[in-house]
């Protein structure tokens, strides 16, 4: 049986060793993810990850990884990272509490760079925004994979409480990083806390 | 690193059956196939390997150029029988950008459909529907061919070496794996106006059937296009 | 299985008369694609003629007309005849690193060309891939891997049989990589002197191939990490090149004992690598070596290269390191850009972070609206914008 975790390489963030079996139905509505949700106009397929210290995150993806990825982090603590660190020689970005904003957006960057499936991530149009009531930054992304087709992403990172919470979409250009833009837009817009309310 | 994985997927999906297999999906987004069309052929992507005593694999470049003209010409023949004009194309020259483009993003599609489709990583929004496509986009492959679809196809194959078969004999009589090689296909028509992929078929070919010579290559064409639209 | 040339000593020197005989032997000129189809020679080819195809479009290449021109031009310089069968590919990709393929396709990392120092120096890892291409070690090397995996089945097999379980198969796999690996090296010692040979007979000076490998070891003396100060240190039996002292010392002496131009070309490689320069020192951070990349950006200074935005990425480096004083340091290095003409317009947004942390209000409005002043265009300007703005009405 293919591991998903086997193509990690191409695909980035820290897959779940596990995820063969455990793909979910995402149904429209509110789907939590941690300590915030976000409402989802139609169904989605929800892949479990895990951040670098084993914290549960989600891949939301209407047509497999590759084509798009909605991931969703909540409750980073300081020391965490998106990507397992397998060598020590090799370190991976990690989250601190007293990062910046612009440095924030450097770890997101760093990491996807670092997880080996985008040869170069630009961000633009980095600008504040709200997560939910709370300060957040939000930017757009554009890159190319290792084999050279073109992505383009958005990103919202906010840190509250002293824990990070990031959603980012990724996909690319052709075709697909326009296909489900409301299903996009309406995650973005819609995040809120607390529980069950999408 | 692309074309390693893809050759783990289709070695992945050979079974051990001496009978050919195929695991055809098509399109579930609503198509009607012309009754007289173009159908622009990308050259396949043939790699055959010789399956050492030691289990490597080592490719083989007459074999495989063998595989891809005899490939060629078995499709041709099978498509020009239904109907279809047809165009042969070779993805390395003189793309303009955006095709390239649209080319890796065929690959991606493939890529995916090989974890999700045919294996057990099914999509649960996917249960009833195979609806993969590379977008309106895959216009721009038209080019001055004027073509309706294109139809890709990859494979890779291994053929036991004389040490190998004698390796086998050994590990059979010890009660160890064997490994008999063998051939998988994975073909895809893509329709040209919408992108979407209108079928494709995961196939493994009958032990036996050669694609290294004409009449082997006929064979396998002709079980590959189980359920083909045009 | 010969287990001699492990024996061999590191240091070897190549006579005059032996470099001479290599300059004046005539370099195959002619096509080397295998005409039969059948070999394992064309079957290599046939896989690498595949991921030359891939390696076109892929995203790590860099397409810089220029860039790839200067290199080019070296490659001929350095092959003569044989250039036309060469294909250059730069790969944009931090390590120092350079491949020829046996098809002709030859890569070059951008790491490799942001530490050349000189137009020299390039041209002398050229000559050693291209020893390895004329002499078709990559072909042999394939042969013995081959070789050694078909023995290596046989070994554990019979171990197995003789009832020697697991221990058999590890032994026999040491053993074989082990054989693997010292016959590589064989083969970079054979390469450095091809390598050194044509470079000198090229015109370059060839004093400068011993400094490649000087610069190399004192970079990676620098890292943090244990495991990669060893790197060159041991001439372990599992080490695939030989260690960089030994090559440095055997390339200098060669370099004594041998007539060889003058060329340096110092320039013209600043100017055909100036373009990306920048990019390059901030790819180099992602290693997160700090100590390593410090030592390295302060070398480029201290070779000339431009002063401002070496600063600006030495007190990138102490950022994100973030050890005790790193802070100070950091800054230190930013002022020190700040003065400096061509300091780039990311040394006042570095300023004005700086500044509005230490909540020194004044100090960061002037260094934001410098930054954005300078960089009107800049990606991040809204949120810079904002802090203008916040700090503004405070």
């Amino acid at each position: 049986m293919i591991k998903l975790a086997k193509y990690a390489m191409i695909a980035a963030i820290a897959l779940s060793m596990g995820a063969c079996a455990s793909i979910q139905l995402a149904p429209a509505g509110a789907y939590q993810a941690g300590s915030y949700s976000v409402n989802l106009g139609s169904d989605w397929n929800a892949i479990p990850i895990k951040t670098g210290k084993r914290k549960k995150a989600s891949l939301l993806t209407k047509d497999g990884q590759l084509l798009n990825a909605v991931y969703l982090f909540s409750d980073l603590e300081a020391g965490d990272s998106l990507l397992r660190e397998r060598r020590k020689e090799n370190p991976v970005p990690k989250f601190d509490t007293d990062l910046s904003d612009l440095e924030l957006v450097e770890f997101l960057v760093d990491s996807l760079v670092k997880a080996g499936a985008y040869a170069g991530v630009a961000t633009q149009n980095v600008r504040p925004d709200s997560f939910n009531g709370e300060d957040a930054i939000r930017f757009e992304l554009s890159g190319n994979t290792k084999a050279g087709l073109n992505v383009e992403g958005s990103a919202l990172m906010s840190v509250i409480d002293e824990k990070l919470n990031i959603i980012l979409f990724m996909a690319p250009s052709e075709y697909y990083a326009s296909k489900d833009r409301a299903d996009i837009d309406g995650i973005f817009n819609s995040v809120a806390a607390g529980r069950g309310i999408g | 690193m692309k074309n390693r994985l893809l050759g783990l997927s289709l070695a992945i999906a050979l079974t051990m059956s001496a009978c050919a297999t195929n695991q055809t999906r098509t399109t579930t987004n609503s198509f009607t196939a012309a009754q007289s069309s173009k159908t622009l052929l990308v050259k396949p992507d043939v790699e055959l390997s010789v399956l050492m005593a030691s289990g490597m694999r080592e490719v083989r470049a007459n074999w495989s150029q063998d595989g891809e003209k005899y490939l060629t010409a078995a499709l041709v023949e099978a498509l020009k029988a239904r109907g279809s004009d047809i165009t042969v194309m070779d993805p390395n020259e003189g793309l303009t950008p955006r095709q390239i483009q649209i080319i890796k993003l065929n690959d991606a599609v493939v890529q995916t459909s090989l974890i999700h489709d045919y294996q057990a990583n099914k999509l649960p929004t996917k249960k009833d529907k195979f609806d993969r496509t590379i977008g309106p986009g895959a216009m721009v492959l038209k080019g001055s061919s004027g073509a309706d679809y294109a139809l890709m196809i990859k494979s890779r194959g291994a053929f036991q070496s004389g040490g190998k078969m004698v390796m086998n004999i050994a590990m059979a009589a010890l009660g160890g794996p064997v490994q008999t090689g063998g051939t998988t296909l994975y073909a895809t028509l893509v329709d040209l106006e919408t992108g979407d992929i209108v079928w494709s078929n995961l196939a493994g070919a009958a032990m036996g059937a050669d694609m290294r010579k004409p009449e082997g290559a006929k064979t396998i064409v002709k079980s590959l296009m189980k359920d083909f639209p045009l | 299985m010969s287990v001699t040339f492990m024996s061999k000593t590191a240091n070897r020197l190549l006579t005059g008369a032996a470099i001479a005989l290599m300059l004046t032997a005539p370099l195959s000129a002619k096509d080397l694609r295998p005409q039969d189809m059948s070999t394992d020679e064309a079957g290599m080819w046939y896989q690498v003629d595949k991921l030359e195809q891939h390696v076109k479009t892929a995203g790590i290449r860099n397409t810089d007309p220029a860039l790839i021109d200067y290199v080019t031009r070296v490659t001929c310089k350095v092959t003569g005849e044989d250039c036309n069968q060469i294909r250059v590919y730069i790969i944009d990709a931090p390590v120092f690193n350079a491949g020829m393929y046996p098809n002709g396709m030859m890569m070059v990392n951008s790491g490799l060309l942001l530490r050349a120092e000189n137009e020299a120096q390039l041209a002398c890892v050229i000559g050693h891939e291209y020893g390895h291409f004329s002499e078709r070690h990559s072909l042999e090397r394939w042969r013995k891997a081959k070789g050694l995996a078909n023995l290596s089945m046989v070994v554990s097999m019979a171990a197995g049989a003789a009832g020697a379980g697991n221990g058999g198969s590890l032994a026999s796999g040491l053993v074989s990589l082990a054989l693997q690996q010292s016959f590589s090296r064989e083969h970079e010692r054979e390469a450095d002197d091809i390598g050194f040979a044509v470079t000198a007979g090229a015109g370059y000076s060839a004093t400068e191939c011993a400094l490649v490998w000087t610069n190399l070891i004192s970079e990676q003396d620098a890292s943090e990490f244990k495991k990669v100060r060893k790197r060159g240190r041991r001439n372990n039996i599992f080490s695939s090149h030989p260690v960089p002292k030994a090559r440095a010392a055997t390339l200098a002496a060669m370099a004594v004992s041998t007539p060889s131009g003058a060329d340096l070309g110092e320039a013209v490689h600043k100017a055909a690598t100036q373009r990306h320069f920048s990019h390059w020192l901030k790819t180099e951070l992602l290693a997160k070596d700090y100590s390593r990349h410090i030592h390295l950006f302060e070398q480029l200074k201290a070779r000339g290269r431009d002063g401002a935005v070496l600063d600006y990425y030495i007190g990138e480096a102490y950022r994100l390191r973030r050890g005790e004083g790193d802070r100070e340091k950091a800054i230190a290095a930013w002022e020190s850009a700040a003065q400096q003409i061509g300091a780039p317009a990311e040394v006042w947004r570095a300023l004005g972070e700086h500044y509005r942390k230490k909540k020194r209000r004044a100090e960061a409005l002037s260094a934001y609206q410098k930054y954005l002043n300078q960089a009107p265009a800049a990606q991040d300007r809204e949120l810079i914008a904002a802090y203008v703005n916040r700090l503004s009405s405070e």
